[in-house]
């Protein structure tokens, strides 16, 4: 028994339950409940995945491998597999669900299929994650698409509409010309194999791509990721989606669903095209930092607190983009690492932003002030969520920072300069919101409104993401360990493509 | 002892998470946890001191952190000598609180941030390496930016606390480079690796130029350095156990610290040594032309520190490390107590303006008596303590660069003046402002107390600790000596003069030198600067930016949808009209024909015999002419 298969379709017969029970029970708190026991199941599959999974082994082995034919006419099968590289990914997925579950007890609007959403969501990450199979991973990419545009649609702010929308066609047709580089590498493993094939894994250790054509095909795939991570200046609908979407959907957008385009950049683009990757490492990094600069100046000029944690969520990948590109193992690894901290920091960023306007009703900075004489605890936590993304040492957000900084100076030294300039920027614009928003005297209206601190639904997804930041940023050795682990092989070609 | 030295910070740190747990019922008693993990911590660093001290062993210990990254403790003489110095400030500095802090609220997060800090800094000392140092450099930062911000509700608190670690933040960026630089230069950023390295040749030297300025660069921020040097008279508006600990005592002395430790690097590096002593000049004489006509109690002493931060970079720019630890030590004691002693006066008189105070001698007899001897201390008037390291440090200068000398030795006068002015209107003359004089409580006296003794009397400490450092070569001569206990008695003297035999007004001199007096009194307009500075470059920069991807970025997203649509919107009118119409048109000519024969179909029978005998002749026609044809 594959406990990988288990894990990607458990999710999706609990959205089935969730959308039935949605139907025929009328009591909310019962709907709660389920969602919660339905979302644990994941995570508890994901823990015995892990706890059985070999860390000794070999970089490029993929473990929990497991492969079906599935349209063989065209060498389709369902190939999925895990390795060091994605089992972070996963793990932080599993964990996720469970917490966003938690965290949205307060809503009230169609439960059930809100949560089915949500498990719909989980079902598709696990699936692009897992996937080995290029058709496989194209589809699970877009099935993470419809159940995010929904919950945007249907539980999003005024502007939902639009924001909907843009989040959808947008990315679409950033997977459009992703799938256009799929079908180019389809053929030309076709060509070269003899038969046809989708299987990443097979393509990678069996076919070699001409320079010429890497050239070509990288780009492709490229934008397709480059928009989803996102990288200025394809980066505009993330705000605009994380201002309409509700709390739930945007921690799973900022915390899980960004890493898709890091992922398949590593994965795919970087694993599949070392030469192309060396060839384009200048202008990639170049872009990386123009996101770290350029969205954490932008953060500054936000009044909406959710719109300036979307921007710093757009410079921290920045970073991912800037590691990646520097080709160096210690700025490639961390570039990874980045990865999964920025999954655990900007959930709970868009956590505390999300509890905010529940308890104050408003997240414009201006209407806000001295919100830590009423909101004592939450306040606090927002303190430690801030410093976290900030990269205070100790935190799991400047091991990652770090790395990459550590890593890329030995390849080159002003560009990486140039991209620790961003770290007084975040820190920046981070005490400046604290101070308008949170310090100082609570107005009038604010007593009077009596708002309600955190709730211990809201408390404890915060509390069991900060241990984590805690734990990992004093001893980051088990994390860094698995993504060595990952992405050695990948390090290995681009080292034998420079 | 010493092989479990590395564990010197950890009871405080148990401490820390004692007073978390527990903080909401002890509330005030936190003091005492946090005491007895400082004690404990003290306790064990003195366990260690025969070892070190006395028979010259040192520790080093380590373990793998991640990557190839090692966490590594190191004591030794240097180190031992902070461990001891901050666990004892820190463990009176808490006795102080618990009385000064009585009727506040919010003081489980006061005393756990003040021990946070604690723990960060004793680890800092022990830290064998630069990634480690930074870790517990920013730790203290944030310690600092808390507890500046303690009464958060108050603007100006925000804001001084915000400024205060941005500002450092910019000094620990380019500290991190320079930590990057070494670590690019060395392989690795342990002190013995990269000293051993240093020591045999294996650098270049303009790499390693660049990267000792990074290092000071964050030593400008934390130990508050011109042009970093705007956020420390702000952060007085933290409570004043937190300036005397933070902003006194430990945290501003992290850099003195490093750069005591990197000491072997700095003195590879000439433009940076040299570069010290124009900066600490610039510091030591421009903050205390501000001290001179300050009012505030607090901010005085702030610009006090700043001033005598100023004279221990000198002195490591002057390659005498040993004079800066031990006027470090030294204004260890005397700013503490200074600093205290300003809290207790502050309670006393209910003002931070010194104009307001006045008399306080007569109902605070300790307080006084104790500030008196940090003053005397710190004006360097001998045997006192402050005059010995001064002396040194003036030595060395006077060795290194003899208008360093003379600015520094026109410093100290500045310093016996603005410290004995202070004295002289607090507490001497006549009772101004309005207030039930009293004195402080027995836990605020009791620290006084005991560091007057230290302020007085450390100065016999300079020959051990010179011993322990290692002797400094230093010029031959009692010039400098003599010059500055001169410089100290014209001090003192005018001092007196003005402000306690009020020979003359110096409202009178102020006026004179109004231009001057202004420009001390707004700081140079050097805050001024950077606040504008930053918001008009950062903010507006921001605020275009966030147009250009509003209007700019997003108008082109915009625009391709929009012109999707309306392509959309062509293609159906194409098709309605066009392909759809083609279709529609031959529809309509194919019925229009049909209507139109329909009427010669309408079921007449001899018609359609007609029709048929037409049909048949125009057959036979043809056919007749096809075949005339052929």
């Amino acid at each position: 028994m594959n406990w990988l298969n288990i894990l990607i379709f458990l999710p999706l017969l609990a959205a089935v339950v969730m959308f039935i029970g949605g139907r025929l029970v009328k009591n909310d708190n019962a709907l709660r409940g389920l969602a919660l026991v339905l979302s644990l199941l994941p995570l508890a599959v994901n823990l015995v995945i892990m706890a059985g999974y070999n860390y000794g082994l070999a970089s490029g082995d993929f473990q929990y491998y497991t492969t079906l034919d599935w349209i063989a006419a065209f060498g389709i099968s369902y190939a999925v597999g895990l390795d060091g590289l994605s089992l972070p990914l996963v793990f932080l997925t599993s964990l996720l669900t469970p917490l966003v579950v938690l965290l949205s007890f307060d809503e009230h609007k169609k439960l059930g299929a809100y949560f089915g959403l949500l498990f719909l969501l989980e079902c598709g990450l696990f699936g692009v994650f897992a996937a080995l199979d290029l058709f496989l991973f194209y589809l699970f990419w877009e099935v993470v698409l419809i159940p995010m545009y929904f919950l945007i649609l249907g539980w999003g702010g005024p502007r939902r509409r639009y924001a909907a929308i843009k989040f959808f066609v947008y990315t679409h047709v950033a997977s459009l010309v992703m799938l256009v580089g799929f079908f180019a590498i389809f053929f030309t493993a076709a060509a070269e194999l003899g038969h046809y094939t989708f299987n990443m894994y097979e393509i990678m250790s069996a076919v070699h791509f001409a320079p010429g054509l890497q050239y070509l095909i990288f780009p492709a795939l490229f934008f397709g990721f480059a928009v989803k991570m996102p990288t200025v200046p394809f980066h505009t609908w993330l705000p605009d989606a994380h201002v309409e979407a509700p709390t739930g959907g945007s921690v799973f957008l900022a915390a899980v669903m960004l890493k898709m385009g890091g992922y398949g950049l590593v994965r795919i683009a970087f694993g599949m095209f070392p030469e192309a990757a060396v060839h384009y490492a200048i202008p990639m990094a170049v872009l990386g930092i123009i996101s770290m600069l350029w969205a954490a100046l932008l953060a500054l000029a936000q009044d909406d607190l959710k719109k300036m944690i979307a921007y710093s969520s757009v410079s921290h990948m920045g970073l991912v983009l800037f590691g990646l590109a520097m080709l160096q193992e210690r700025a490639f690894n961390g570039a990874v690492v980045q990865m999964f901290a920025h999954g655990l920091i900007s959930a709970m960023l868009f956590m505390c932003c999300g509890i905010l306007q529940h308890s104050v009703g408003t997240r414009r900075i201006g209407d806000l002030g001295g919100v830590a004489n009423v909101l004592p605890r939450l306040s606090a936590l927002t303190v430690f969520t801030f410093f976290a993304s900030i990269g205070l040492p100790g935190l799991l957000g400047f091991i990652p920072e770090m790395m990459v900084f550590l890593g890329a100076f030995s390849v080159h030294k002003l560009l990486t300069v140039v991209a620790m300039l961003s770290m007084i920027l975040t820190a920046a614009y981070y005490l400046w919101a604290l101070e308008r928003a949170y310090f100082g005297q609570a107005s009038r209206d604010l007593i009077e409104k009596q708002p309600h601190d955190i709730r211990w639904f809201q408390a404890v997804p915060l509390l069991v993401l900060g241990v984590l930041v805690l734990i990992l940023g004093v001893y980051p050795a088990p994390l860094t360990d698995i993504v060595s682990q990952g992405t050695a092989y990948i390090i290995n070609a681009l080292g034998g493509a420079i | 002892m010493l092989p479990y030295s590395y564990l010197i910070p950890m009871p405080v740190l148990v401490g820390l998470l004692l007073t978390l747990a527990l903080g909401h019922k002890l509330k005030l008693k936190c003091a005492f946890i946090g005491m007895a993990g400082t004690v404990c911590s003290f306790l064990m660093a003195a366990a260690c001191a025969p070892a070190v001290f006395g028979a010259g062993e040192s520790f080093a210990f380590s373990f793998a952190w991640f990557d190839d990254l090692q966490i590594s403790f190191q004591v030794d003489n240097l180190s031992l000598i902070l461990l001891l110095l901050v666990s004892f400030l820190a463990t009176l500095i808490l006795i102080y609180a618990y009385g000064y802090m009585e009727h506040e609220e919010g003081l489980t997060r006061f005393f756990a941030e003040v021990q946070l800090f604690v723990f960060a800094m004793l680890s800092m000392v022990l830290a064998e390496n630069l990634l480690q140092v930074f870790v517990f450099w920013e730790i203290m930062g944030l310690c600092s930016y808390l507890l500046i911000g303690f009464w958060f509700m108050k603007p100006s608190a925000a804001a001084a606390a915000k400024k205060a670690f941005l500002v450092t933040r910019v000094g620990d960026v380019i500290m991190l480079i320079g930590i990057i630089m070494l670590f690019d230069i060395f392989g690795s950023v342990n002190y013995h690796v990269m000293l051993s390295a240093a020591a045999a040749g294996a650098y270049d030297p303009g790499q390693l130029t660049i990267a000792m300025f990074c290092i000071f660069g964050g030593v400008i921020g934390k130990s508050a350095q011109f042009p970093l040097h705007v956020w420390l008279p702000d952060a007085m508006e933290g409570p004043t156990p937190v300036s005397a600990l933070i902003h006194a005592a430990t945290m501003v002395k992290a850099g003195i610290y490093l750069c005591a430790r990197l000491f072997p690097l700095f003195a590879l590096v000439p433009a940076v040594t040299n570069f010290m002593i124009v900066i600490g000049t610039i510091t030591a004489l421009g903050t205390a032309l501000m001290a001179v006509v300050n009012c505030d109690f607090k901010r005085i002493l702030a610009f006090s520190t700043l001033s005598q931060l100023g004279f221990m970079v000198v002195a490591l720019g002057s390659l005498n490390y040993v004079a800066a630890v031990l006027h470090l030590i030294n204004h260890a004691f005397f700013k503490a107590l200074l600093f205290m002693g300003a809290g207790s006066a502050i309670h006393c008189a209910g003002t931070n303006d010194i104009r307001q105070m006045g008399g306080l001698l007569k109902y605070q007899k300790v307080t006084g008596l104790t500030i008196l001897a940090a003053t005397v201390s710190i004006a360097g008037i001998p045997p006192f303590s402050g005059f010995w390291s001064k002396d040194e440090i003036l030595l060395a200068a006077y060795g290194a660069s003899p208008v360093a000398f003379w600015l520094l030795a026109f410093t100290s006068m500045l310093t016996a003046f603005y410290m004995f002015r202070l004295f002289f209107v607090a507490f001497c003359g006549e009772k101004r402002g309005d207030y039930e004089g009293h004195e402080s409580p027995f836990p605020m006296i009791f620290p006084l107390a005991v560091l007057a003794v230290f302020a007085l009397g450390s100065g016999i400490l300079t020959e051990p600790v010179t011993h322990l450092l290692g002797e400094v070569h230093m010029p031959e001569t009692h010039l400098p000596m003599i010059i500055s206990v001169c410089a100290v008695a014209l001090g003192v003297a005018a001092s007196a003069a003005v402000y306690y035999f009020r020979v003359f007004d110096p409202a009178k001199a102020a006026s004179a030198l109004k231009p001057l007096h202004t420009l001390l009194l707004n700081r140079y307009y050097i805050d001024r600067l950077y606040e504008k500075l930053s918001a008009l470059v950062a903010v507006n920069l921001a605020r275009l930016g966030d147009c250009c991807d509003r209007y700019v970025i997003d108008g082109v997203v915009n625009l391709v949808g929009w012109a999707s649509v309306k392509l959309a919107d062509f293609c159906r009118w194409f098709d309605y009209n066009v392909i759809d119409g083609a279709v529609r048109g031959f529809c309509f000519v194919v019925s229009g024909c049909g209507v139109y024969l329909r009427r010669y179909a309408a079921g007449g029978l001899q018609s359609y015999l007609g029709w048929a005998l037409a049909g048949v002749f125009v057959l036979l026609l043809a056919a007749m002419g096809g075949v005339m044809f052929l």
